[in-house]
C-alpha cells in the first residue's frame, strides 16, 4: 500500500529521467548502466571472442 | 584463468616489482638509444612536420637554433619542412617528455634506471612554467634558459649524483602522494623531496657556490622540478610490463597535439591513434577560451600508472588548478577503478583508507564500459611561441582502444 502512495523509482540508463523526477521531489535512484560498448555491434562481438581465450 | 587475465597478472607484478631509481644525468644523444645528430625526439605517437601542431612545431623550431642547425626559427623550419630533422616518438626510444617533449641531442636528460628488471628511461630537465619550449615558445629568453640549463644546471646535477648515488624515486613518488600531490599537474611536495635528497649533494660537489647557489635557486622555485623524473619513473615501471604475450594492459597513452596515441603491453612495436580532444581548460589571466591548443604530452604516462588525474583525490589542491571540485577527483577516482584491474601496493591514498591507486588500464574494460580515461594536463596556446596558456582536464578519445582491441582479436583471437 505504501508504494502505491510514495513510489520508489529506480532509474537506468538515461540520466535525464531521474534528475526530472529529483527536481520534482519524487525518490528516485539512478544505476549507471550503458550497453556494452556503447551499443557497438562490432566491438560487442569481439569482446565476447575474448571471453573464450 | 584465462590466457589473458594470467597475462595481465604477469603484466602487473612485473610493474609493481619494478624499482626506478635516478642515478645521474648525461647529454641525450650519449645516452638515448638509437638517438642521432639532426634527430629530435617528440612527445605522442609518431607524426611528420606537415600534421604537426603549432606547439609543436615552435618547440621543433627553438630545438633546432639551440642545437645551432639553424640560425634563426624560421630557418629551423624550413629544415623542417626540406625533410632535414628526423622525428621519433620518446616513447620508441625509452624517453617521455612534457608536452611539446622535444629532446635534441644535446639536451642534458635524466638516466632513470629500474633495478629490479634493468630497463632504462630517459626524460629531459624542467625548464618551469610559461613561457617554455615545451609549451611551443621559442624565443631568445626562451633559448637562454636552455643554454643556461647546460652549462650550469647539469654540470651540478651531473656532480650530485656522482655523490648521491641512485636515488629512489618510487619512494619520493609514495611519499608525495600523502604530501598532497598526484605528481602529474602537482608535483610540489615531490620537487620538495628531491630538493632535500639531492640539495646537501649540489652544496658538497665543490664546485662554484655563485653557481650552485642559482641552480638550488631555479629548481627549489621550480614546483615542476620533479615532473619529468615522475614520467621516467612510470615510464621504467610501465616498460617492465610491456611486451608481454596476451596481456591487454595499457602500458601508454600519450599525445602530440594532433594524435593521441595508445600502445598495449601484448602489441609491442604498434600505436593506435586517434585525433585529440581539447583540455576543458582553467586560463591562466590574460588567456581566453579558444586559445588553448589540442592535448598534447607524453606526461599522460601518469595516468597510465594510475596516478594524476586517477589519483588526484591524493591532491584536493589539484582541483583548483585544472578546475572542478574536490567531489570531482573523488569520482574520477573512483571511476578510474571500472577500467583498471589492480591497485598499487606501494603507492597509496590516504583519503581512500590507504587504498592502493589504480593500476593497469585494461583494454578490454575501457571498450566495454564506455568509461574512457580521464587526465590533468597542461595546456599550450594553440599558436606557436606563446606558451603554456592553463591547465585543464580531457578524456583519452575511445576510437584508440577500439583500434588496439580490433588489432589484439585480429592477433590473438
Amino acid at each position: 500500500m505504501r508504494l502505491l502512495r510514495e513510489p520508489k523509482i529506480i532509474n537506468v540508463g538515461a540520466k535525464n529521467f531521474h534528475d526530472s523526477l529529483k527536481d520534482q521531489g519524487a525518490d528516485s535512484v539512478h544505476v549507471d548502466w550503458r550497453p556494452t560498448a556503447g551499443g557497438d555491434r562490432e566491438m560487442a562481438k569481439l569482446l565476447d571472442k575474448l571471453k573464450e581465450l | 584463468m584465462g590466457k589473458i587475465e594470467e597475462a595481465n597478472e604477469k603484466a602487473i607484478k612485473k610493474i609493481i616489482e619494478a624499482k626506478p631509481v635516478a642515478i645521474g644525468i648525461k647529454k641525450a644523444k650519449d645516452v638515448i638509444p638509437k638517438m642521432k645528430e639532426h634527430m629530435l625526439l617528440h612527445a605522442g605517437p609518431p607524426i611528420t612536420w606537415e600534421r604537426m601542431c603549432d606547439p609543436q612545431r615552435g618547440a621543433v623550431m627553438g630545438a633546432a637554433v639551440f642545437e645551432g642547425w639553424a640560425s634563426t626559427p624560421e630557418e629551423a623550419a624550413k629544415m623542417a619542412e626540406r625533410g632535414e630533422i628526423e622525428f621519433a616518438p620518446c616513447h620508441d626510444h625509452d624517453s617521455v617528455g612534457p608536452m611539446a617533449g622535444i629532446i635534441s641531442p644535446s639536451m642534458s636528460v635524466y638516466m632513470v634506471k629500474n633495478e629490479a628488471h634493468g630497463n632504462m628511461s630517459y626524460s629531459n630537465l624542467n625548464e618551469g612554467l610559461g613561457k617554455v619550449l615545451r609549451y611551443g615558445a621559442y624565443s631568445s629568453e626562451v633559448l637562454d634558459r636552455l643554454r643556461w640549463m647546460e652549462s650550469e644546471m647539469a654540470p651540478v646535477l651531473t656532480e650530485a649524483f656522482k655523490k648521491s648515488g641512485p636515488i629512489d624515486l618510487a619512494g619520493i613518488m609514495a611519499k608525495a602522494l600523502h604530501m598532497g600531490d598526484e605528481l602529474h599537474c602537482r608535483n610540489t611536495a615531490a620537487s620538495l623531496i628531491f630538493m632535500k635528497t639531492i640539495g646537501p649533494h649540489m652544496v658538497a660537489a665543490g664546485l662554484d657556490k655563485e653557481v650552485v647557489s642559482r641552480v638550488m635557486e631555479f629548481m627549489g622555485k621550480n614546483e615542476l622540478t620533479f615532473l619529468q623524473l615522475s614520467m621516467a619513473a612510470s615510464k621504467a615501471m610501465l616498460d617492465a610490463g610491456h611486451g608481454i604475450e596476451y596481456s591487454t594492459i595499457v602500458t601508454t597513452m600519450t599525445r602530440n597535439g594532433t594524435d593521441f596515441g595508445i600502445r598495449v603491453s601484448g602489441l609491442p612495436g604498434q600505436w593506435f591513434a586517434a585525433p585529440v580532444p581539447k583540455p576543458k581548460t582553467l586560463f591562466f589571466p590574460g588567456f581566453k577560451e579558444g586559445d588553448e591548443g589540442g592535448d598534447i604530452g607524453d606526461s599522460a604516462i601518469m595516468e597510465t600508472m594510475g596516478l594524476g588525474n586517477f589519483a588526484c583525490i591524493c591532491a584536493p589542491a589539484v582541483v583548483q588548478v585544472v578546475g572542478g571540485t574536490v567531489k570531482n577527483a573523488e569520482d574520477f577516482t573512483r571511476e578510474m577503478r571500472e577500467i583498471t584491474i589492480a591497485k598499487h601496493k606501494s603507492f597509496t591514498i590516504p583519503y581512500m583508507n590507504f587504498e592502493g591507486t589504480s593500476l593497469g588500464i585494461e583494454l578490454r574494460k575501457v571498450v566495454e564500459t564506455g568509461i574512457e580515461p580521464s587526465i590533468n594536463t597542461g595546456v599550450t596556446h594553440k599558436k606557436a611561441g606563446v606558451g603554456g596558456v592553463g591547465f585543464g582536464l580531457v578524456r583519452a578519445p575511445m576510437d584508440c582502444f577500439k583500434k588496439a582491441l580490433k588489432a589484439f582479436a585480429e592477433k590473438y583471437g
